[in-house]
Formats: C-alpha cells, sequence, structure tokens
C-alpha cells in the first residue's frame, strides 16, 4: 500500500513538471494516428488494439497524409491532416512510402517543414530477450533536425566541383539545447553530452557548442559534457554505458541515431519521436514499409509500439506506458510470440494477442 | 586510353601487380607473410641509416615515439629519425619551435615519416596544423587496416577490412564564414578529380592486396550533388576494375551494419567525415584506438601514424597508453622502405606479446604500463625465426 502512495505520488509530481505533461485528469486524449503504407496499417490496427486492452485514455483519429499538389503547385499535405494535427497536437504516424516521380518531396522532409520538427528523439534501450553483442545500452539520441548538412544548398562552382552549404544558426541551436535538457529534466536523466566537431568546423560547430555551454548554465541541475564525434563512435562501441543523453548537429545526429539503433536490435525495434513548434510532436516508427510482407500479418509492431509508449510518457500517462512497455519487453523475453524479424514464427496477430493479455495482467 | 584500360585490366590478374600510372611504387606498402623467403635476414648490414622524419606531436605521442625508438634500438635498425616538433598548443620558445615548412623540407629529403597527433583546439585559425600538412604534402589517401589481434576479447571476431579515407577536402575544408550574426554557414567541397584519385586509389589496393570488394560509403540520398559526384566517380572507376566487386552503402546504414555484421566489409572507400567517423567506429570494434594503425599516402610521400587520431590528453606522464598501434604502424614503415624483415620481426614481437595476453595496457583490460609492453616486446623481439641476425 505504502508503495501505491509513494507511486501516486511521484506520478503527481512528475506531473508537476512543466516539459511533457499535458493531463492533469484522466481525460481522454485524441491523436491523430497516420496509419501508413505497406505494413503501416497493420501495425497502426496491433497498436489500437493493444491500447484498448490496456484501457489507455486515448482516442484515435486517423488521417492521411498521401501529398497533393496545393495551390502553386508545389506538393503539401492535405488541409484536412495538416487541421486534425495542429487541433490535436499529437501523432503516431507509421512508416510513409515516397512515391517515385519527378519533383515529389520526400514525404518525412514535407511534414518536418509543415509542422517545424526541430528535434528528432531517439531512446535506445535494449531489449531483453533480443540477444545482440551489446546488453545494457540505455541512452538517449536527439538531433537537430532543421537544419546543417541537411539544408540541401549545394552548386556546382565551376564543372566538376561541388559545394555544399552546411548551415548552423543560433535559435535553432539553442532551441534543441534547450529541449534536451527539458527532457533529460523530465525523464530524470542525469548528463547531457554535447556531439560536436569544433575542432575541425571551429566557427559551425563552436557557434553550437557556445549555445549548448549557453543553455547548459541554466540547468545547474543536469550535468553537461562535450565530446568529439569521433570519441564518441570509438567509445560508444566499446562501452555504450558511458552515455546518458547526446545532443547533436543533423548530421551527426543522423549517423549516431542509426549507430545506436544497430547496437540494440535495428530499425524494427527503435521508437523515434519529432518534437515540432507549438507543442505538436509525431511520434514514428524509422523502418520501411516492407512492401514485401504488407497484407500477410507477418509484420513486427514493436518499433510503433514503443513509439506509441514513448508518446504516453511525453503526454504524462506513465502508469500506462510502464505497463504496455513492460508487457511488449516480456512477450519478446518469453519468446513464444516472435515474429520472423525477431527471429520467430508467429504472426503479427499472435504477438498483439499476447502482448494485449500481458498488459491486462500486470498492475 | 583503350591501351592504358588494357594493361590495367590485363595486370589486375597478378598478385604482386605494381601500377605504374597513378601511383608510384614507393607510395603504395606491401606485405609479406614470413613464411616468405624474401624475409630472411639481410645478408648486407647498409652503409648508413635511412632517414625518416619523426613528428611526435602533443598528447602521448611522444611518449609513443619513445618506445617505438627504444624498439627500433634493439631491434638493431638501420633508421635515424629527423625530429620536428609542431603544435598548437605547445610553445618550446622561440629557438626550437618548428613550422610547417620544416616538416614540408624534411619530407622532401626523407619521403617518409611517422607521425603523432598534433592536437586541434576548438579555437584559433580556422584550419588546424594537420589539415594544412596533409594539403600541401597531398596526403590524399588514409587507409586504415582493421584487424582483429588473435588474444584480445572483443564482442565480434576476426574482423579483417580496410577503410580508405580521402582526407584532404570534403567537409574538413575549413572555409566557413558567419554572413549574418548568429548565422554560420560552412562550405563541403567536393571535387571530381579527387573523388576519381581516392576511387582509383582504393580500387589498385583492393587489387595489389588481392581484396574482392571495394564498397563506398556515401550519403548521396540527401546531398544529392556532393556525395552524388563521389559516388560517380566510384562506378566509372569501378568499370575499370571488373574482377572487383563495387557496391555502395548510405553512412547511416553502414554504421548499423558495422555494428550488427562487420563481416560484410571488405575495402570501404570514402569522403572526409564519413572516413573520421568509421576509422573510429572500427577501431573500437577490434580494441580501441590503441590498437590499430593507419597510414596517408600521397603520390610521393607516406606518413605512417595510428588509425584512430586522438591525442590521448588525459594519458599524458601516467606511463599507461597502449603503444601497439604506433608500433605496427612503424613497422609497416620499415616494410614499405624494404626494410621488411624488421619491420616482420617488430610486428611478429608485438602480435605475439598480444596473444600471449600477460602484459596487458589498461585498454586492453590489464594493469601494465607502457615501458611494461614495450620491454615485454623487446624481450620477443629477436625469437623470430630469422633471429641468426644480431
Amino acid at each position: 500500500m505504502a508503495a501505491g502512495v509513494i507511486r501516486s505520488l511521484s506520478q503527481g509530481l512528475r506531473r508537476i513538471t512543466p516539459f511533457g505533461s499535458r493531463l492533469y485528469s484522466d481525460e481522454v486524449r485524441t491523436v491523430t494516428l497516420i496509419p501508413g503504407d505497406g505494413i503501416g496499417p497493420e501495425i497502426s490496427a496491433a497498436v489500437q488494439e493493444i491500447f484498448a486492452a490496456a484501457s489507455a485514455p486515448i482516442k484515435w483519429e486517423t488521417s492521411d497524409v498521401t501529398a497533393i499538389k496545393g495551390p502553386g503547385g508545389k506538393y503539401i499535405i492535405p488541409p484536412e491532416a495538416q487541421e486534425s494535427m495542429n487541433r490535436n497536437k499529437i501523432g503516431l504516424k507509421g512508416p510513409l512510402k515516397t512515391p517515385v516521380g519527378k519533383g515529389h518531396p520526400s514525404m518525412n522532409l514535407l511534414l518536418r517543414k509543415t509542422f517545424q520538427l526541430y528535434a528528432n528523439v531517439r531512446p535506445c534501450k535494449s531489449i531483453e530477450g533480443y540477444k545482440t553483442p551489446y546488453p545494457d545500452v540505455d541512452l538517449v539520441t536527439i538531433r537537430e533536425n532543421t537544419e546543417g548538412e541537411y539544408s540541401g544548398i549545394e552548386h556546382m562552382i565551376v564543372d566538376g566541383v561541388v559545394q555544399s552549404i552546411k548551415l548552423i544558426t543560433e535559435p535553432a541551436s539553442r532551441r534543441v539545447a534547450e529541449f534536451a535538457f527539458d527532457f533529460a529534466r523530465a525523464q530524470g536523466r542525469d548528463t547531457v553530452t554535447a556531439v560536436h566537431k569544433a575542432n575541425i568546423m571551429r566557427m559551425s560547430d563552436g557557434l553550437f557548442l557556445k549555445c549548448c555551454r549557453e543553455v547548459a548554465e541554466d540547468y545547474k541541475d543536469i550535468r553537461f559534457e562535450e565530446m568529439y564525434l569521433d570519441t564518441v563512435c570509438l567509445n560508444m562501441v566499446q562501452d555504450p554505458t558511458q552515455f546518458d543523453v547526446l545532443v547533436m548537429p543533423n548530421l551527426y545526429g543522423d549517423i549516431l541515431s542509426d549507430l545506436c539503433a544497430g547496437l540494440i536490435g535495428g530499425l524494427g525495434v527503435t521508437p523515434s519521436g519529432n518534437i515540432g513548434a507549438d507543442g505538436v510532436a509525431i511520434f514514428e516508427s524509422v523502418h520501411g514499409t516492407a512492401p514485401d510482407i504488407a497484407g500477410k500479418d507477418l509484420a513486427n509492431p514493436t518499433a510503433l509500439l514503443l513509439s506509441a509508449v514513448m508518446m504516453l510518457r511525453h503526454l504524462g500517462l506513465h502508469d500506462h506506458a510502464r505497463r504496455i512497455e513492460t508487457a511488449a519487453f516480456q512477450t519478446i523475453k518469453e519468446g513464444k510470440a516472435l515474429t520472423g524479424d525477431l527471429g520467430g514464427k508467429a504472426k503479427c496477430s499472435d504477438f498483439t494477442r499476447e502482448v494485449s493479455k500481458k498488459v491486462q495482467e500486470i498492475e | 586510353m583503350a591501351a592504358v584500360v588494357r594493361t590495367l585490366v590485363g595486370s589486375a590478374t597478378k598478385l604482386q601487380w605494381q601500377p605504374a600510372s597513378v601511383l608510384c611504387s614507393r607510395a603504395v606498402s606491401t606485405t609479406i607473410p614470413a613464411q616468405d623467403p624474401a624475409v630472411a635476414a639481410p645478408v648486407s648490414k647498409p652503409k648508413g641509416n635511412q632517414k625518416v622524419t619523426m613528428i611526435p606531436g602533443d598528447g602521448i605521442g611522444p611518449e609513443l615515439m619513445h618506445s617505438v625508438k627504444e624498439v627500433f634500438k634493439h631491434a638493431l635498425v638501420p633508421v635515424d629519425f629527423e625530429e620536428i616538433h609542431v603544435s598548437e598548443v605547445q610553445d618550446w620558445g622561440q629557438d626550437h619551435q618548428d613550422t610547417v615548412d620544416k616538416v614540408i623540407q624534411s619530407f622532401e629529403r626523407t619521403g617518409v615519416g611517422l607521425k603523432g597527433n598534433i592536437r586541434t583546439p576548438t579555437h584559433g585559425e580556422l584550419m588546424g596544423m594537420n589539415m594544412r600538412m596533409r594539403r600541401r604534402l597531398d596526403l590524399f589517401a588514409n587507409v586504415v587496416r582493421v584487424k582483429s589481434m588473435a588474444g584480445l576479447k572483443t564482442r565480434h571476431h576476426n574482423l579483417d577490412f580496410v577503410i580508405i579515407r580521402e582526407q584532404t577536402e570534403g567537409e574538413y575544408s575549413s572555409l566557413e564564414h558567419e554572413s549574418v550574426e548568429g548565422v554560420v554557414e560552412s562550405l563541403k567541397i567536393i571535387t571530381r578529380e579527387k573523388s576519381r584519385r581516392i576511387a582509383k586509389f582504393a580500387f589498385d589496393y583492393a587489387t595489389k592486396h588481392g581484396r574482392e570488394k571495394v564498397t563506398a560509403v556515401h550519403k548521396a540520398n540527401i546531398m544529392k550533388m556532393g556525395d552524388g559526384m563521389f559516388l560517380r566517380c566510384c562506378e566509372e572507376v569501378s568499370e575499370l576494375y571488373p574482377r572487383i566487386k563495387f557496391e555502395n552503402m548510405i553512412i547511416d546504414n553502414c554504421c548499423m551494419q558495422l555494428v550488427s555484421n562487420p563481416y560484410q566489409f571488405d575495402v570501404m572507400v570514402m569522403p572526409n567525415l564519413y572516413g573520421n567517423i568509421v576509422d573510429n567506429l572500427a577501431a573500437g570494434l577490434v580494441g580501441g584506438a590503441g590498437i590499430v594503425p593507419g597510414e596517408s599516402y600521397s603520390h610521393s610521400y607516406a606518413v605512417f601514424e595510428t588509425g584512430a587520431r586522438h591525442p590521448f590528453a588525459q594519458a599524458v606522464g601516467r606511463n599507461i597508453a597502449n603503444p601497439t598501434a604506433m608500433l605496427l604502424s612503424a613497422a609497416n614503415m620499415l616494410k614499405h622502405m624494404h626494410l621488411e624483415y624488421h619491420g616482420q620481426m617488430i610486428s611478429d614481437a608485438v602480435e605475439r606479446v598480444i596473444k600471449v595476453g600477460k602484459v596487458r595496457t589498461r585498454d586492453m583490460g590489464g594493469y601494465a604500463t607502457t615501458t611494461d609492453l614495450t620491454t615485454a616486446i623487446i624481450d620477443n623481439l629477436h625469437k623470430g625465426k630469422y633471429s641468426s641476425f644480431v
């Protein structure tokens, strides 16, 4: 009983923290669900089933974000989808297929530009039951998602010489640094490490580092470290337990977050969230649409499920998040209902049923 | 042009092929196994010693160089070092501070060098000293041979691949400016000429060392023009080498594959920044920055250094650094200078000490000091097959 009292007190305390909590009562939250293409619809259905079994106070509003040609000829997200997201602020997205064709922008890029998703958060935690050479990984990579090397500004100055511009700005660096420290505080993490290459790119990464240092002054309860990108890579593959929260510009973030995903087992089990301006947050699975197994009930919903758990934590529904996550990890650990990519022979629906059963058993 | 292509293709079948066109024979090193009768003890002693430029650098560089000098002394290696002290952070006083010009002059005399890492601080001129030296000597290719060492426990076993990195352009061009306050632009330059050059180097290397596959690592899905051009150059060059398989991989997928299945890689070629990341990642896979040797080549010079280049300032003065990487690199340098006997002796001694495993420095999980490990290697020097030459 004492444990229950302490738990509810600590949950209450967590709800008071400014970042990440939106609920002060058990009201039902509406969330925009974007099933996506390929295996998207199956895994979205699986997540909805598991959430229903856990009695999570979430109402799903499905919408489709296939780009359409807007006024002016440029591709845009359909206005209904934009409206839905701006109203609900929270979204869960399955894998999207970029249509092949001239001028069609990447769907992920379009979403990023439309909702100004400036930070990509990827928590990497080793999954018990899915063995990799790296047990005990527990870190979070936070990547600046709007500028840096991916600005897309390239020119051929002279024939045979191409120049790509990497853009680093103070407001964007400051914004992602503030998010990183807020996140660390809200999730109870104790160290934030800025990853950079300021010894080589002295002005650009130097600016990023300066912003991180200035923001760290306001968060004295969180330890701040800086490390060169190559040192991080070297140490990451030898001992990943020394890292906690990593914050970095775009390109390094892309590479390091995929590296960390590889440590825990690949993109099929890695959750991811994108934070945008005005409180918009879209959680997604980062694997592909897997068209070869689409519609055959063979897909693994773990990545989307863990992203949905991340979403629950963002909303402050820590109890439901904990129950669903524990159920999923226990199912994988038992190994009886694993899908093909995790080394088993079960179907997606078997896995979903098993997780739903467990989530109802867990207190 | 067709004649050149025919010669290249025809010669690719022979294993000991010396490429004549782009690389001069001195700039590509050879590895000869110890059983080869060519590595018997030399029948005559050289008249004078060959000269080698030595740049100790910062951090643990001087300590590692000391190890190298000790081992060379005991192995009776006929080499004299021309030491040049350049640094951005240390100041030896007016008369003793050397400059990059002195380094270039020394290289023009010797042609070969052994280099420690020069620390690049985050302030100062935009281009660090390492980069300035590499640009002026035109050391365009950095080769890191990632090989698991017998006796060291790592998560992956029996790794054996090579990372070739273009190191004079790319993200390290040091062209940065603040156009508006709070907005900094950094230019990444990719040129067709240098991309072709490094691609050709990679395929020549693969041919010479009997490798079967070359993987180009890039991010052409995002940097369509820059990395796209790099990829196209690699594809063009790969058509001249039909016996070598060519594939390409995006850098983030490459990092993921390196930690889950590194056995699929053979020779990898990539631009500057990705090379930095993959070098360090791969060094971590086989045991750390203290294990992996590396070398840099230009048309006329060869510089031997460690694979993962860190000054490791926390270890200065504590005698804990691991000299393995620098000693293996020095052994490679001797083989490059056609002193195969001494080179093989040193690398055999290092491998034996690591395999036996009684003397291990901290990064390998033991408690020995740098001097302990150096002494153990010296003790193992003349125990090889051809130890009658003393």
